[in-house]
């Protein structure tokens, strides 16, 4: 008789402490969910793997996880675009107060006659500058937001390519620039957008002769078992270790000075055109050795 | 920036033995704080008292905006910690002892104990006992467990303590990572200044159981900047030509030709003339950073180990 | 709780502490019942109430309480040399489900131990006295050692405070479960109502199947039940109280 009254003594007890720990769980869902309504993605429901409650804590979890996810990456991304915005006033307003600089000084009347002239070329390019400048970002911005639809067309890449290098020819001669092309003389069909084509290889050379400084440049057409590799090389002053990473962003320069010519525009406009055509981009470079740059084009049948 | 965990004047007696002497702390949301100081100092007493495992005689913790309540399970589950060595149970393995910690504080995804593993790279020394474990291996354990909960706030005494230099350039990297990206508060202790140095936005330097001093690392970089030192014939008259003639300088000497002069490096022209001016022969001038160690030295007046 | 208990269960499972004690306590039990049925002739005449007697002092007040302390012993102390303590009690939080897990381990573990003792005694006593009411003798002895090893368990509440108290060094307690068994086996010397106010004393007394005055034994009961109550609450205060 008394060992049935204890053992249901027992039973009952058991029954309240589940009931009690049951409400536990829930209260302490409910203040996890108004803390996370508030705004502070960073809790998290804690709670024994053993526990009835743990699948939906672990889903809550998920969810909460995943909102303070979304909202680092829309921090990150306002935070370059902050960077991005003061930077690129930076480039726009310094050309233009030059140039007002000079328009002023003619305007006012404080130079005449060759000085004149030679203040009026200089404001023309400033502006073609400015101009090219504008351009750039502007395309940049349209890859990024993903407006710039890609025109593709079959075309002998080792004419395009040979085109594109010949008519920097003359900026290198004039440079004293060394150049060696090895492009075969075959037609090798693929499917390219072109202007874009044109565009990477234009940035790239450029970057070689203008940013690096180089004194010679190499550039190569190899065809492999299923892919075209195009390869452009520079002996210039090559980018360090700790640069390497960011030259693709679209701010850096690894020369600090703000006044070379050009912009910091170039290889990223690369990276995003590669990136959007499936062109595989690879690069390696030597601070004060040179740079170069590898293309690796899917040969499309 | 709120004050996620703030120390109001702590004091710790151990037989007659003044561990804690009015120890105050604000350590900010989403920063890495570090506590600098010798073995001995203080540190890992502060620690234990913010995690309520020891009792202070006098002061008051808060967590949170809430006192620190040592019962309170709910103020806990979101630190996460590694105090003195790591601890476990040497009988179980890496996995085991995980899943003990998993039962008792609870976690908060499903595979959370694997997931905390690979991140310290134990993944294939799971299933071994922890007796075998070498301190390195030690130490990984206990940050892991310390990240088994996805605290928000993490409190780690000396987290490098007995690694191999990848293993701290890891950790470390973990550490700054969590702390960016997922904007956790990190409270770490060390005695090492460079690893403080590396890491910390926030520092303290304790010293025989006091706050020696309480800023964030760019006042201290901003402090410990330029100096100028000058090689001259007569240190003393040189010193009394900067008091004379300039407010407050903040200067040391050095040696009897050497005198350091911090600030006033866009005038080292304007000193060369005065002290040449008065008949002082300038030998050398040089500008140059004072070190973090160097600033360390002087505040808390020794060698650090 | 729940997980409290599942914890400290899982830390000592596989200790080997704990496989050697209940090992050894099989070895002892097992050799005197061999013993008493072969070698001990005498016991036959004594009859089984003597019998069960001396098994009870022999193993649930003596050996028993001696190898479950220095496991108690060993559960708390481990935990203060090892410093699993600072780690484990910054997860835990609340102290006193620390010492409460540890204290209803120790007491499975008790019983374990009892229950071994229980198992071969009833197989011996088939031998020794035969019956054929085995279910009646199986509940007998059941009723009987749970009761004495929940006596026993209780008169080593002592070990509690202590253990706590000492941290790290563990010879306090070692010496106090020496001493309580010590202090336990003299009631037998004692007379009167002495033997039901010590708590120690008591808990042997009222393990034994003998009639006893019935004021005596509710007095027993009381003093037992209310003084290891005190020991445990005492141990749960200092182990608030303490800097780890």
């Amino acid at each position: 008789m008394i060992l049935l009254t204890v053992i249901m003594f027992i039973v009952i007890i058991y029954l309240i402490y589940k009931r009690y720990m049951e409400k536990k769980r829930l209260i302490q869902l409910i203040n996890l969910l108004k803390e996370v309504e508030l705004g502070d993605y960073g809790k998290r429901g804690v709670i024994p793997p053993n526990d009835e409650y743990s699948e939906i804590y672990y889903l809550i979890n998920k969810i909460i996880r995943k909102n303070q996810n979304d909202i680092i990456q829309i921090k990150r991304l306002n935070q370059r675009n902050k960077r991005m915005l003061t930077s690129l006033s930076h480039d726009i307003k310094t050309p233009i107060a030059s140039l007002l600089g000079y328009l002023e000084a003619i305007d006012k009347g404080l130079v005449d006659g060759n000085e004149r002239e030679k203040y009026f070329k200089i404001a023309l390019d400033k502006t073609y500058k400015l101009k090219e400048y504008i351009n750039e970002l502007f395309q940049l911005l349209q890859l990024e937001s993903g407006e710039y639809i890609l025109e593709n067309q079959s075309c002998n890449i080792c004419e395009e390519t040979r085109k594109v290098f010949i008519s920097w020819v003359p900026i290198l001669e004039k440079h004293n620039i060394k150049y060696r092309v090895n492009i075969p003389e075959e037609s090798i069909v693929t499917i390219l957008d072109v202007k874009s084509y044109e565009r990477i290889l234009d940035n790239l050379i450029k970057n070689a002769v203008i940013h690096s400084k180089c004194r010679e440049i190499t550039i190569a057409l190899i065809e492999k078992e299923d892919m075209i590799q195009i390869k452009i090389n520079d002996d210039g002053i090559g980018i360090s270790e700790d640069s390497k990473d960011m030259i693709m962003d679209r701010l850096y320069k690894v020369d600090q000075s703000r006044n070379t010519q050009g912009s910091g525009l170039g290889l990223a406009i690369v990276k995003e055109l590669t990136d959007k055509s499936s062109i595989l981009l690879k690069y390696k470079s030597e601070e004060g050795k040179g740079s170069s740059f590898t293309l690796d084009i899917n040969k499309a049948l | 920036m709120e004050n996620i965990i703030e120390v109001k004047r702590l004091q710790k007696e151990y037989n007659g033995f003044l561990a804690l002497d009015d120890v105050s702390l604000r350590i900010k949301k989403g920063r890495i704080y570090g506590l600098l100081g010798r073995n001995g100092a203080g540190k890992t007493t502060i620690m234990k008292s913010i995690l309520g495992l020891t009792f202070p005689s006098i002061g008051k913790i808060y967590i949170k905006g809430s006192p620190m309540n040592y019962k309170n399970k709910e103020q806990f589950s979101t630190i996460g910690s590694m105090i003195e060595t790591p601890a476990f149970y040497s009988n179980l393995s890496a996995r085991e002892n995980l899943e003990l910690f998993a039962l008792i504080r609870g976690v908060t995804e499903k595979g959370a104990i694997e997931k905390a593993l690979d991140l310290v790279g134990l993944e294939s020394s799971s299933n071994k006992t922890f007796d075998s474990f070498s301190m390195g291996m030690k130490q990984r354990l206990g940050i892991a467990n310390a990240l088994l909960h996805e605290p928000e706030i993490l409190i780690l005494d000396e987290p490098t303590n007995g690694l191999d230099p990848m293993g701290i350039v890891e950790i470390r990297s973990i550490l700054i990572n969590l702390c960016k990206e997922f904007n956790k508060t990190i409270l770490i202790s060390s005695h090492i200044l460079s690893e403080v140095e590396k890491i910390a936005d926030d520092i303290a330097f304790i010293e025989k159981g006091k706050v020696i001093e309480e800023s964030s690392m760019e006042n201290i970089r901003n402090k410990c900047e330029q100096y100028t030192s000058y090689v001259v014939s007569n240190v003393y008259d040189s010193a009394r030509l900067l008091e004379e003639n300039y407010d407050n300088p903040n200067y040391i000497v050095i040696s009897n030709r050497k005198i350091r002069v911090f600030g006033l490096d866009d005038k080292t022209n304007e000193i060369n003339r005065l002290l040449t001016n008065n008949g002082i022969d300038v030998f050398q001038i040089n500008t140059q950073n004072e070190s973090l160690e160097d600033y360390f030295k002087k505040i808390t007046g020794g060698d650090d180990n | 709780m729940k997980n409290g208990i599942i914890v400290e269960w899982k830390k000592i499972r596989h200790k080997n502490l704990l496989k050697t004690s209940l090992i050894t306590i099989f070895l002892f039990i097992s050799l005197i019942v061999l013993k008493d049925i072969f070698i001990n002739i005498r016991v036959r005449e004594l009859g089984m109430e003597h019998w069960i007697l001396s098994i009870d002092t022999i193993l649930i007040f003596l050996i028993i309480p001696v190898i479950s302390g220095i496991l108690y012993t060993f559960m708390i102390n481990s935990e203060y040399t090892e410093r699993t303590i600072v780690n484990y009690m910054s997860a835990m939080v609340n102290r006193n489900i620390f010492i409460v897990s540890k204290v209803i381990v120790w007491l499975f573990s008790h019983l374990l131990m009892v229950l071994i003792v229980y198992l071969v005694t009833y197989i011996g006593s088939l031998v020794i006295f035969p019956t054929t009411d085995l279910v009646m003798r199986f509940y007998d002895f059941g009723i009987h050692f749970l009761k004495s090893s929940l006596l026993s368990f209780l008169s080593l509440a002592l070990l509690v405070p202590i253990s706590i108290f000492q941290k790290s060094s563990y010879i306090p307690s070692i010496v106090s479960t020496l001493g309580i068994v010590a202090v336990g086996i003299s009631a037998t010397q004692l007379t009167g109502i002495l033997p039901f106010i010590l708590p120690w004393t008591a808990s042997f007394i009222l393990s034994q199947p003998v009639a006893l005055p019935r004021n005596f034994m509710i007095l027993g009961y009381i003093i037992t039940i209310i003084s290891s109550l005190l020991f445990y609450s005492l141990g749960l205060v200092i182990v608030n109280r303490q800097d780890i």
